[in-house]
């Protein structure tokens, strides 16, 4: 099984994130999971939200504790370094980094008038390819519509082509 | 076809496929996912039915009683406190007759206010006279939608469908859709045998009923309740040749020559069968027993699937305060010995001495029945 969590802050598109990997899975006929953590609700605060992907039916609801997949849409989330699995990916939202994937999703969305979520959803799948392009972009076109659903997919697709 | 919904998103897609004549709910966390889509579905005009916003839960299911009194097929939506505000009219509704069909998100009762998971409240309602069904899964919430629609129809008796606040509510997953026309076919026209509006049959509805005549009441309605039993199994079997799904009352997750069991209910079972598989795999002889059908309880198989366990660990998510938790209660239920329920003076009927001293009579006799005897 393949497990993702996706740490963002309220309003940054956490949920979202995970539900465009859901539907994409669905596309490739995969069984998933995906689900946030939900605490206060509050725009601003720390969010985690979970991914798990296998081949077969998930019955597993916990919480991911060690994922395979780290990705932080925001630069001030501390503390992901302990949880990530040996081999792990994780992909920061930043100008640059040493030790993590990054690409500066926050200009990015700025941009193109989108959110973090997308550009970092679309270095996961440049990084990892556990889904195909093209279903993570019709996923996106699904979920959205008009000028949103064309500057998420821009924003998408330069996170896809410009993450280090 | 496949797609990726959540249970809220689930109970819509049933909800849009039954296209329900009336649709009333006030919305609450977390089954709010419910009204919304159906609301975004009206505004497609992907719906016929009637949706309407009320001012409470309250008005909610009073809209839905009156509408199904009528003879319309009617669902709503709640949750927790909107539970419990509807609450006087739970007792209305089961006692009138009427098959309404409840979502319910299940989610804990305030003080202290959460907006979580655990059954606090249909367990509270689980003696209101609705039948009650628990999901697992959305895919469970789904493909139960329709049998819990029939069930209710031919059992005249309202229906609760319970899935976990959040952990199912809000959790995307594969889910299977059945074709429209598939549904259609199944869940069939609503021709309910009395309604207010048939001119041709005057009927009266909730009337007065004295000691004379309350007690029948009640004991017919419990005859519906605990023969739907049959009707549950008839209605599923026909179901799976359509879906290839079966959903029996309970699910057995190896439990035959399990030396220990564990019993529980909703979205648990998950890590409950991947636990046994784990346990299975270094040889501990164990299995799991999901409830499915909480009301009408089904005691015989849950005896027949508990009878030759060694231990037995009921998982209740709930409480009964100054009780045992009503999980557990109904297990132990299933292995009572020289115990005779009776139950007596319902809506003021009169008990005597001389059925009291009946009721020693059988004692000594060792004379013992399943199920509950009535003193009338």
């Amino acid at each position: 099984m393949l497990e993702i969590t996706v740490k963002g802050r309220g309003g940054q598109g956490a949920k979202t994130f995970i539900e465009i990997l859901a539907r994409a899975a669905n596309y490739e006929g995969k069984f998933f999971l995906a689900y946030p953590e939900f605490g206060p609700e509050r725009s601003g605060t720390p969010i985690n939200a979970y991914f798990k992907m296998d081949s077969v039916r998930i019955r597993d609801r916990e919480p991911i504790k060690s994922p395979d997949i780290i990705a932080v849409l925001d630069s001030s989330i501390p503390k992901y370094d302990k949880e990530i699995k040996k081999k792990g990916k994780v992909i920061i939202n930043s100008e640059f980094d040493k030790k993590y994937h990054f690409i500066d999703a926050t200009t990015a969305a700025k941009k193109f008038g989108s959110r973090p979520n997308m550009a970092i959803l679309g270095a996961l799948i440049r990084l990892t390819g556990i889904i195909k392009r093209e279903s993570a972009e019709r996923a996106i076109k699904e979920t959205f519509i008009g000028d949103v659903e064309e500057a998420n997919l821009n924003c998408f697709r330069e996170g896809f082509s410009k993450v280090k | 076809m496949r797609k990726a919904l959540n249970g809220a998103e689930a109970a819509t897609e049933a909800l849009r496929q039954i296209d329900p004549e009336v649709f009333s709910a006030y919305p609450i966390t977390p089954v709010t996912g419910i009204a919304e889509g159906l609301a975004d579905l009206a505004s497609e005009g992907r719906t016929t039915g009637e949706l309407l916003p009320v001012e409470s839960e309250h008005s909610a299911l009073s809209v839905c009683i009156g509408a199904s009194a009528c003879g319309a097929r009617t669902a709503t939506a709640t949750s927790s406190q909107g539970l419990l505000y509807m609450f006087e009219l739970l007792g209305i509704a089961s006692g009138l007759r009427l098959p309404i069909l409840m979502f319910i998100g299940n989610r804990a009762i305030s003080a202290p206010i959460n907006i979580h998971c655990d059954h606090s409240d249909s367990m509270a309602a689980k003696d209101s006279g609705w039948l009650q069904v628990y999901c697992e899964t959305a895919q469970e919430v789904y493909d139960l939608s329709f049998i819990a629609l029939k069930l209710a129809e031919s059992a005249s008796l309202p229906i609760m469908l319970c899935q976990d606040g959040f952990i199912t509510t809000h959790t995307l997953e594969p889910v299977k859709i059945i074709d429209d026309a598939e549904i259609k076919k199944f869940i069939g026209f609503h021709k309910p045998k009395d309604t207010l509006l048939n001119t041709k049959k005057p009927k009266t509805m909730g009337h007065f009923s004295m000691p004379d005549s309350y007690f029948e009441f009640k004991e017919a309605q419990e005859k519906a309740m605990s023969h739907s039993i049959k009707e549950y199994s008839r209605i599923i079997k026909k179901y799976s040749r359509i879906s290839g799904e079966k959903y029996p009352p309970i699910a057995r997750y190896k439990t035959s020559r399990a030396d220990f069991i564990m019993v529980s209910m909703s979205s648990v079972s998950g890590i409950a069968k991947d636990t046994v598989d784990e346990l299975r795999k270094k040889g501990i002889k164990v299995g799991f027993l999901k409830i499915r059908l909480f009301r009408p309880f089904p005691y015989k198989a849950v005896c027949e699937a508990l009878k030759n366990a060694k231990g037995i660990a009921v998982l209740d998510r709930t409480l009964s305060f100054g009780s045992m938790p009503p999980l557990y209660s109904e297990i132990k239920n299933c292995f009572m010995g020289n115990i005779q329920p009776y139950v007596f003076g319902l809506g003021g009927r009169d008990i005597t001495k001389e059925q009291i001293h009946e009721v020693f009579k059988k004692l000594s006799k060792k004379d013992y029945e399943e199920g509950t005897r009535y003193i009338k």
